[in-house]
């Protein structure tokens, strides 16, 4: 009981000491003050009211940070750094817009060290590079010759840029034309809501259909019927979802399957959105070869390295047998359970995800290859401890040192020299990966995927 | 060396000789070989002279590095027996060659090398007296209990060895080392590095730092033991190390009554190289132990070691040896007769070797599917 009560009180000790430099900003939910010199009832207002609301209003994550030190980065870099690292963006996009000011600190004033607005996804098509830098130039003219007061006069000048800046930015995001891919407009009242049309769909600029059945495997049923499925998850998830047949994909591609998939999906220009979210399987009928292949930032996050294979493993037991139909149809319902799953912020990523539809794969989901590892792990173990064991049976060794030996008042060490040599720097590039639980592996040109037989 | 009674042996097969009256020849009990008086008289002759020229060389050999200034001290290496002389015997084993000493009350019954039973008393012709020794401080029951000891826990050790086999002889022989004294200067230069990594949104950067690292000074050594007994494996007295020299003493022959001593037949000069390898590679670890403080990675690139020689002595150490038979092989363990570590090589299993692994290997395949299906 005393050591658990200890225990207790190290841990919370601990906490509070590494909270102690936390609590010398203040973070508002969408905005973050690390001067604390902000009004707390101003920065409440906009961090935990007006950002929240224009966020779900234009589906843009809307956000501030006031920074004192850059860390050697310049204020462009640290943008995109606070960025990519704290991951803004709307839901599990990178959608959202962000305002970073840079000031200094001084004995009792703040002065003006630069402002950097940071745009990305569906914010930068819709504010645009102008609208951005007129966003900057705004916030710029205020504060760069404003801010030579006292500390009270500094803040408010910098609570008035703030305000101006976010009334500029509601104006640019309300003005900006529709991006494929946001909802259109609630209808007048008396009118019916107007059919989907191409204005509002995400994926008009598609040259295919969501089924394109070049090697003949489907009948004319069911084709349409699995075409409308498809169509329907699509709309339903902002993510297009494709299946391609076609007799040999040599004919196509220089390039292996998967890179065929991949050239597909430029060429007809597919997926949904200015992110070009979606998903596709292509079959190749002349040797056998599938790619499933997976694109656009939510496309890459609810299709992670692991989902795909799971989502594989539901239509290759049907394609063995060249059970075409129930292949799709569950290549299909299983897309369906991945994406709903993304939605709710928990893609398919670890062993245990249990989704619904025609599928049950459960955690009990043991491939060859795990069996195999597992055994291959065994065997070293196995072997490591019983190298250990046998070691144990020869004790008689030549001695090499004579460590026993030393008289250690003895010892001197005469000459200690360090001198610094050189300096090397080794730069890897980390691929990104997308995905909550941070999953999916994405080459160069936004796809993510997998190949094999069936 | 010593007068004592020579047992020819056949040139053919090794197997003892003796003299047939009706034939006139020396026949062998073996394979039957007969051999004329004065052919084996002249093969022994010849032997002898050969072993009296490489006895004369070893001794000039002896003299000249005695007066080597950078060779070991040996000035005040041992002595005369003097009057003691007249206490100690000595006994000859005909089958291995080892050549023993002991107490005058004390009777050799069986050579401990090789459990020879025909050994026989020679005169005693001492060379050196010892300048020291650590008596006895466990006794025999002590190295039983911790033969038994060292058994347990040897997972791979067939069973019917702990079980079946009998422990042929049990000895208590003070073991003949060469002590060496000295300085090791050593000087050492080190490549060292330091690393930080740093990560940005997009590249992971690594840095690292090289350091020219230099590390001299100087390290004394006192008492390197190196066994001088050919008949006693290395490996054996090496592992049995170390020994408390504190309770060190000046050589008595009073210390000898109930054990066998054993008369050196490696000099000091052929150990040397022994102690000196681990003086310098002491020197070194020194060195490195002192570069590497505050650095990730520290490899010697250039290492000088001088080493300045100081006295040698000649001790007597306590050893209980332990001789045990299984399945046709000898296996022998030694005893550190004052501190109580035992060591010798055993036996391994393969039965169980397999077995062990095949189980381990089930055992933890079956973990990691389990862990993989309900994680």
């Amino acid at each position: 009981m005393k050591k658990r009560f200890l225990a207790l009180a190290a841990t919370l000790c601990l906490l509070l000491a590494l909270a102690v430099p936390a609590l010398a900003a203040s973070d508002y939910d969408l905005a973050y003050d690390a001067t604390d010199q902000m009004d707390t009832a101003f920065m409440n207002e906009l961090g935990y009211d007006i950002f929240p609301s224009l966020t779900d209003q234009y589906k843009v994550q809307v956000r501030l940070d006031i920074v004192t030190d850059l860390e050697g980065y310049s204020i462009e870099d640290y943008a995109k750094l606070f960025y990519d690292q704290y991951d803004y963006g709307y839901g599990d996009t990178t959608d959202g817009v962000l305002l970073m000011l840079y000031l200094i600190e001084g004995a009792d004033d703040l002065s003006f060290g630069g402002a950097w607005v940071e745009a990305q996804g569906r914010a930068a098509d819709m504010l645009g590079e102008t609208g951005v830098q007129q966003l900057r130039t705004q916030v710029e003219s205020s504060l760069g010759v404003g801010m030579d007061g006292p500390l009270a006069q500094d803040t408010a000048l910098v609570q008035q840029t703030l305000t101006d800046y976010t009334t500029a930015l509601e104006a640019q995001l309300a003005a900006a034309p529709p991006v494929a891919g946001t909802e259109a407009p609630p209808p007048a009242a008396g009118t019916e809501e107007p059919a989907p049309s191409a204005s509002t769909n995400g994926e008009a600029d598609a040259q295919l259909d969501h089924v394109t059945d070049a090697a003949a495997l489907l009948s004319d049923a069911q084709w349409a019927e699995l075409e409308a499925r498809a169509a329907n998850l699509s709309q339903q998830y902002h993510c297009s979802v494709y299946i391609v047949t076609v007799d040999d994909y040599t004919n196509y591609s220089g390039s292996d399957v998967r890179g065929c998939a991949e050239e597909i999906f430029t060429d007809y220009d597919l997926g949904w959105g200015a992110d070009r979210d979606g998903v596709l399987l292509l079959l190749s009928m002349a040797d056998r070869d599938y790619a499933l292949i997976a694109h656009g930032d939510f496309g890459n996050a609810a299709f992670t390295d692991y989902g795909k294979d799971v989502l594989s493993d539901e239509f290759l037991d049907d394609f063995r047998y060249d059970e075409w139909y129930d292949g799709f149809s569950d290549y299909l319902d299983e897309s369906g359970d991945m994406m709903a799953a993304a939605r709710d912020g928990h893609p398919v990523d670890v062993p245990g995800y249990s989704g619904g539809g025609s599928s049950s794969h459960s955690s009990q989901r043991i491939t060859a290859g795990g069996v195999a590892g597992c055994i291959i792990v065994g065997l070293i173990v196995a072997l490591i401890v019983c190298t250990v064991f046998k070691k144990k049976m020869k004790s008689a060794k030549i001695q090499t040192l004579a460590e026993e030996y030393v008289e250690p008042e003895g010892v001197q060490i005469t000459v200690k020299e360090d001198h610094f040599s050189h300096r090397t720097v080794h730069r890897e590039v980390i691929e990104k990966r997308s995905g909550g639980s941070g999953g999916t592996t994405i080459n160069l040109g936004g796809f993510s995927g997998k190949s094999g037989k069936f | 060396m010593p007068d004592q009674v020579t047992n020819y042996k056949c040139p053919a097969c090794t197997g003892p000789l003796h003299f047939v009256g009706a034939s006139g020849k020396l026949e062998c009990d073996y394979c039957g070989s007969k051999y004329d008086v004065a052919e084996i008289e002249a093969l022994y002759a010849e032997k002898e002279r050969r072993a009296a020229e490489a006895a004369a060389q070893a001794e000039e050999e002896r003299a000249r590095a005695a007066s080597d200034e950078e060779g070991w001290d040996f000035d005040n290496l041992g002595g005369d027996w003097g009057a003691e002389g007249e206490k100690v015997r000595a006994y000859n084993c005909p089958s291995c060659g080892a050549q023993l000493i002991c107490d005058e009350t004390t009777a050799a019954t069986s050579c401990p090398y090789c459990g020879n039973p025909t050994i026989v008393p020679g005169n005693f012709h001492g060379t050196l007296k010892p300048d020291y020794v650590i008596p006895f401080k466990l006794d025999k029951k002590a190295a039983m209990e911790a033969l038994k000891k060292h058994y347990k826990g040897k997972k791979l050790l067939p069973k019917s060895f702990s079980t079946s086999n009998h422990i042929e002889e049990i000895r208590g022989i003070y073991v003949p080392f060469w002590l060496f004294d000295g300085v090791a200067d050593a000087d050492v230069q080190f490549d060292a590095t330091r690393t930080h990594v740093r990560t940005t949104g997009r590249e992971r950067i690594t840095t690292t730092e090289h350091f020219m690292v230099r590390r001299a000074g100087r390290v004394p050594f006192k008492r390197i033991p190196v066994d001088a007994s050919t008949k006693m494996p290395d490996e054996h007295m090496d592992a049995i190390e170390p020994f408390d020299y504190n309770e060190l003493k000046p050589f008595s022959t009073a210390y000898l009554p109930g054990y066998l001593a054993d008369k050196y037949d490696v000099t000091a000069q052929e150990s040397a190289a022994r102690a000196d390898r681990r003086a310098e590679n002491t020197a070194l670890a020194t060195m490195q132990a002192s570069a590497r403080v505050g650095y990730e990675t520290c490899t010697p690139i250039h290492q000088h070691v001088v080493l300045r020689r100081g006295q040698v002595k000649y001790a007597l150490l306590p050893v209980w040896l332990l001789n045990t038979k299984w399945k046709g092989k000898d296996f022998l363990f030694a005893m550190n007769g004052q501190t109580g570590k035992l060591v010798g090589n055993l036996p391994v299993s393969k039965g169980r070797y397999w077995a062990w692994f095949g189980g381990i290997t089930a055992v933890v395949a079956a973990v990691l599917l389990c862990l993989s299906i309900f994680l």
